[in-house]
């Protein structure tokens, strides 16, 4: 299972009340400049990159490559 | 037991693994034949690289490996009657690993090849390895036909001996100083050594001077160790693996004290599980093939080399080697500095003796943790050579290769088990 996340931003806010419109937002997110994170694949961060959209790549993967088992044993392992 | 005793348990051991290794101080002191090194070694005992294997199992170059030492030792009259005294289990086989001992791709170590001798003086434990004998088709990579053969015999018989009787005129030759000057001259001591070699020729040279009495004997030696830029590799390696045996056993920790393949197999060895290995199947490098020859033609990856990436070397100070990086097709500079990054991730501290240059004097990435390999999905990356797949051809490559994550799983799972937890 890999998870590739998409939080975009568009700028600037003038005010809360326009955050918290996500009508408005959402028009706004089309209308404006794209900044995106991309967590998880590279592939996602690269076709967004070749279309010159701003992308910045978040190096993400499950623990334990998903295994829930070594997950756990190592989070009673762990302090890091 | 509880979750912070665990805890407490696993920092203990591991502050001990990492200053133990932050302290070794490993000397070049001597070369003796493997025999009279390794008592142990008697006739028809051959080590290899890797963790343990039959000849059933073993790889194309392994075999062909085997076959060439049974015969350049007088166990055998040709390679086929080598390869039946091995079917009928005329040979007994052992790792390197079990003798403090290391050898590079098949590791082929018996009684009458001479070994470098280094001597971690912070411990009192010393290591071994045979001598490089160059490139293309040698012993390592498989090759086992006359020219290999003679080549033995001259090591054995002149450069070993000359190579003693220099080192034994002075008390040694301190490696660790040797490495950090070596990581600022591009090496990362895996697959690049220029600047290391040239270092211990440098010391070497004036010593092999005054006690070589033959002067074309001496043109020999010097001609031999001035044209191979991996004569520091087999140092490397014996230095790795003085520097690693004082850290085995140690409870609670989680650090390798050991990585190595045999051709058919990767196997690992984690300091608080003693001297168990988890092994699973070997990968294959990806990297450059010299002309004539394909990825078709290359046998899986192979040697106790990796000891040098278990000590922070290799793979791991790619970044110190931008050279290396496209030699071995890792690609550029900049992919060289996000690979040493990336194994920084997966080790515990870095080393502060060895530094690299490019990225600002910062020491390379110390002490792979097993947890942190499985919790990140980073596997330890290797810089290798790359053998061919049939048995007496020799090298046909470089590239890298990733150890398998099967085996860093199989150790946290053995582990967990070791602390009560399940």
């Amino acid at each position: 299972m890999l998870l590739a996340l998409f939080i975009t931003m568009s700028k600037p806010y003038k005010s809360k009340t326009e955050v918290d419109n996500i009508q408005v937002s959402s028009q706004r997110m089309l209308k404006d400049k794209l900044q995106v994170i991309n967590i998880g694949l590279q592939k996602f961060a690269d076709d967004l990159a070749s279309r010159e959209v701003e992308v910045v790549q978040v190096d993400w993967k499950p623990p334990a490559r998903g295994n829930v088992r070594l997950a756990n044993l190592l989070a009673m392992m762990s302090d890091y | 037991m509880g979750a912070s005793s665990v805890l407490a348990r696993i920092r203990s051991g591991n502050e001990n693994a990492l200053a133990r290794m932050i302290q070794g101080d490993p000397i070049l002191v001597d070369v003796l034949p493997a025999g009279e090194a390794i008592p142990e070694l008697a006739e028809r005992i051959i080590l290899h690289a890797g963790p343990p294997i039959e000849w059933e199992r073993m790889c194309g170059p392994m075999r062909g490996a085997i076959c060439g030492i049974a015969v350049f030792e007088g166990w055998a009259d040709d390679l086929t009657h080598a390869a039946n005294l091995a079917e009928t289990g005329e040979f007994q086989f052992h790792p390197n690993h079990h003798f403090a001992t290391v050898g590079p791709m098949t590791g082929i170590t018996t009684r009458s090849q001479p070994v470098l001798v280094v001597e971690n003086r912070a411990f009192g434990n010393r290591a071994f390895c045979t001598l490089n004998e160059g490139l293309g088709k040698v012993m390592r990579f498989g090759g086992n036909d006359k020219s290999v053969l003679e080549r033995l015999k001259w090591i054995r018989d002149v450069l070993g001996p000359g190579l003693s009787d220099a080192l034994k005129t002075y008390d040694g030759i301190p490696l660790k100083a040797l490495v950090a000057r070596g990581l600022t001259m591009g090496d990362e001591m895996h697959q690049r050594n220029v600047g290391s070699s040239s270092l211990l020729i440098r010391e070497l040279a004036p010593r092999l001077a005054r006690t070589v009495r033959n002067q074309s004997v001496l043109g020999d030696i010097l001609a031999f160790l001035s044209a191979n830029d991996q004569f520091f590799l087999n140092v490397a390696m014996t230095m790795g693996k003085s520097i690693m045996d004082p850290v085995r056993g140690i409870d609670g920790a989680t650090i390798v004290t050991a990585m190595s393949r045999n051709g058919t197999d990767f196997g690992i060895v984690v300091s608080g599980l003693g001297d168990q290995w988890f092994t699973a199947p070997v990968e294959m490098p990806v990297g450059l093939y010299f002309p004539g020859f394909t990825e078709e033609d290359a046998n899986p990856d192979m040697g106790d080399s990796t000891i040098v990436e278990t000590i922070g070397l290799g793979g791991f100070a790619m970044a110190a080697a931008p050279a290396v990086a496209g030699f071995v097709g890792a690609g550029s500079a900049t992919v060289a500095a996000k690979s040493t990054h990336a194994m920084g991730q997966i080790t515990v501290t870095k080393n502060p003796e060895w530094t690299m240059p490019s990225l600002d004097y910062e020491g390379v990435p110390t002490g792979i943790d097993i947890r942190l390999v499985v919790e990140t999905g980073i596997a330890p990356l290797i810089n290798t050579g790359i053998a061919h797949r049939n048995p007496g051809v020799g090298q046909v490559g470089a590239g890298v290769v990733r150890a398998p994550m099967e085996c860093f799983e199989k150790a946290v799972e053995a582990f967990a088990h070791s602390m009560g937890l399940s």
